[in-house]
């Protein structure tokens, strides 16, 4: 009999196991990389640390914390503010860290929902977007200073002319709010929700992917949407605008320009897998990932000329689903579920270095 | 796992469906859902229970109890005996495991249904939105769900703060705690007798389940508390719909009646 109990209890145990497993763990699955470049420094935030590495050797100068953080994770790019590097993570606690150490400086733990979208600053304050449906404006001692309140979660990085914060949400708006005080000058709303895909351009237009399939082209002085074009997938990523046009992806597998102007198309080019990261622009062209969603087959980082030509591709190994970062003649990608977590490529598409993070 | 994953996304587009019919109120769209697959499953169950009761039936039989005593210590030949018994009166002794074994990729599959459809993070969204059949339902209007049902986040484990407290009380995992020690002694099988192993397994059953249950109640998003408690609430009546339900179980000191 006691054989049988411990059998039983050993049972359970690995039952316990097996439902744990089915839901990932306890805590949520660790997103792609999210890489930015700052001065001569590249920050990634991928899992459970933020790393800062040489943008051109990929060597590690840091990382936040030193060791794991139980399940804290980290799935936004970080900003710098004055002294500061300022990053959120998915156990609603924002970090200031040292540039040159990554020493914590303060935290702020007043959120109640994950960082899922990067900060920006506007004058002295970070504004910073949450998955409590809150928008947060700190100051440099991490104080919340205003607190503007969506109808659903703040995913999008928000964009600012240097007065004004707009910033796209889950619950289907778009807010311009007044930069110092948080208080909302107009809404607009765009038929579906926003992920990432929020861009404010020198014509003085945001231009808006939505779950619909669609690309918006929004007043930033009225609200007004000036033009919505559809598109064959979501556009998760902002699109890079440039010469009166702008260019796009699309988790369908389709790379696109279209004219500011009305949104009418210029070209379309089939990437050959999901588009799920947005386009870099370069002097060579524009720098694409791909990655399947489901389906063991790697994706591929891309080069495709302004014209819509397609100059070449590398399979790096992993799905490539972040936003490319430049650094002088390096494009580096982040990788998800691969061998490697940053991949930086040239011009001509060879690898020139890769970064594992240290065990 | 590609066969896997297609079974997984078909689950998720039926509740997904059941959710933008009913005015998109995802705490209902699991109950819905999970009447569903018991609905679906429930001649597998209640062909589980014929072969668990002609079982049972079996192991009081004088033939199986002196073939027991007799070659106790000769495996080989109380095998045989036993496959002998089954012959005679006519008993499957798959026919109690069988239906398990084909309900449980079901129930596994409405349970990742159940946790994938309350993503809440990026690659959550982006493993959901590409499930979603985009000929059979408008991702666009579905994402993100809406998660609030009575006074819970279902995307969250269920804590209510509790003023002057310094500790939240996790009131859905407290009721999944009582549903499955409910359900677990109302179709516990009778006993043989007081050395019955069985049912002293069964005893020891009816305290760890419902502690697991509560601790994952406790951890988890509050969306799969709500479907441990409507599985237990539905699990229950559909056993009382077979008659095999044992309602003085759960008065204590009363010897279990036999169902």
């Amino acid at each position: 009999m006691h054989n049988r109990k411990i059998l039983l209890f050993l049972s359970i145990l690995i039952l316990a196991s097996l439902l744990s497993g089915c839901t990932g763990g306890m805590a949520p699955h660790a997103g792609w990389p999210a890489s930015v470049l700052i001065e001569d420094t590249l920050y990634t935030a991928s899992g459970a640390h933020v790393h800062a590495l040489n943008p051109q050797t990929g060597a590690e100068k840091w990382r936040f914390p030193g060791e794991p953080q139980g399940a804290k994770i980290f799935g936004s790019a970080p900003i710098l503010l004055g002294g500061q590097v300022i990053v959120g993570d998915y156990e609603f606690q924002l970090h200031s860290l040292n540039p040159d150490s990554g020493g914590e400086i303060w935290v702020n733990k007043d959120a109640k929902g994950r960082w899922i979208g990067s900060p920006i600053t506007v004058g002295d304050l970070i504004i910073a977007p949450n998955a409590d449906y809150s928008l947060y404006a700190l100051n440099a001692n991490g104080i919340v200073q205003w607190k503007f309140s969506a109808k659903n979660g703040l995913w999008t990085q928000p964009s600012t002319d240097g007065t004004n914060v707009y910033v796209s949400s889950m619950d289907k708006n778009l807010y311009a709010l007044d930069g110092q005080t948080g208080k909302t000058l107009w809404s607009v709303e765009l038929g579906a929700s926003v992920l990432f895909s929020q861009t404010l351009a020198d014509d003085g237009n945001l231009y808006i992917g939505t779950l619909n399939n669609e690309v918006l082209a929004i007043s930033s002085e009225t609200g007004k949407i000036i033009w919505r074009t559809p598109t064959d997938g979501t556009v998760w990523y902002p699109v890079v605008v440039r010469n009166g046009q702008l260019f796009g992806g699309d988790q369908s597998g389709k790379v696109f320009a279209l004219n500011t102007s009305d949104g009418s198309e210029v070209w379309k080019l089939d990437a050959g897998a999901p588009v799920v990261g947005g386009p870099v622009l370069t002097e060579k062209g524009l720098f694409f990932g791909t990655g399947y969603v489901n389906g063991e087959k790697p994706g591929e980082a891309m080069l495709v000329t302004t014209e819509g030509q397609k100059v070449w591709t590398q399979t790096v190994g992993g799905k490539l689903y972040s936003q490319p970062v430049v650094s002088g003649d390096l494009v580096v990608f982040g990788v998800f579920e691969g061998d490697n977590t940053l991949v930086a490529l040239d011009g001509n598409g060879k690898i020139v270095w890769s970064f594992t993070p240290a065990k | 796992m590609v066969f896997w994953d297609a079974f997984v996304g078909f689950m998720i587009n039926i509740l997904l469906f059941i959710y933008s019919t009913i005015g998109q109120n995802f705490g209902v769209a699991i109950i819905l859902f999970t009447l569903l697959i018991r609905a679906v499953t429930h001649p597998l169950t209640v062909q589980q229970m014929k072969g668990s009761t002609a079982m049972q039936e079996m192991q009081k039989d004088k033939r199986w109890i002196d073939a027991q005593a007799k070659y106790k210590n000769d495996k080989e030949k109380l095998s045989q005996e036993q496959m002998k018994l089954y012959k005679e009166l006519g008993v499957n002794p798959f026919a109690s495991c069988l239906p398990t074994i084909i309900q449980l990729p079901i129930i596994i599959g409405l349970y990742q249904a159940v946790i994938q459809s309350l993503a809440s993070t990026p690659l959550e969204i982006l493993k959901l939105s590409s499930h979603i059949y985009p000929n059979f339902l408008d991702a666009s209007t579905l994402i993100p769900l809406n998660n609030r049902f009575l006074w819970m986040d279902l995307s969250v484990p269920d804590l209510i703060p509790i003023p002057g407290m310094p500790f939240s009380l996790p009131i859905l995992a407290i009721i999944v705690v009582v549903t499955t020690y409910i359900q677990s002694k109302l179709i516990a099988p009778p006993s043989t007798g007081g050395n019955d192993q069985g049912a002293q397994i069964t005893g020891m059953m009816n305290i760890y389940m419902p502690l697991l249950m509560g601790w994952l109640a406790y951890t988890l998003a509050s969306g799969l508390s709500l479907y441990f408690v409507a599985s237990n609430v539905i699990g229950i009546l559909q056993y009382a719909m077979i008659g095999k339900v044992n309602w003085s179980n759960l008065i204590p000191n009363r010897k279990p009646t036999k169902a």
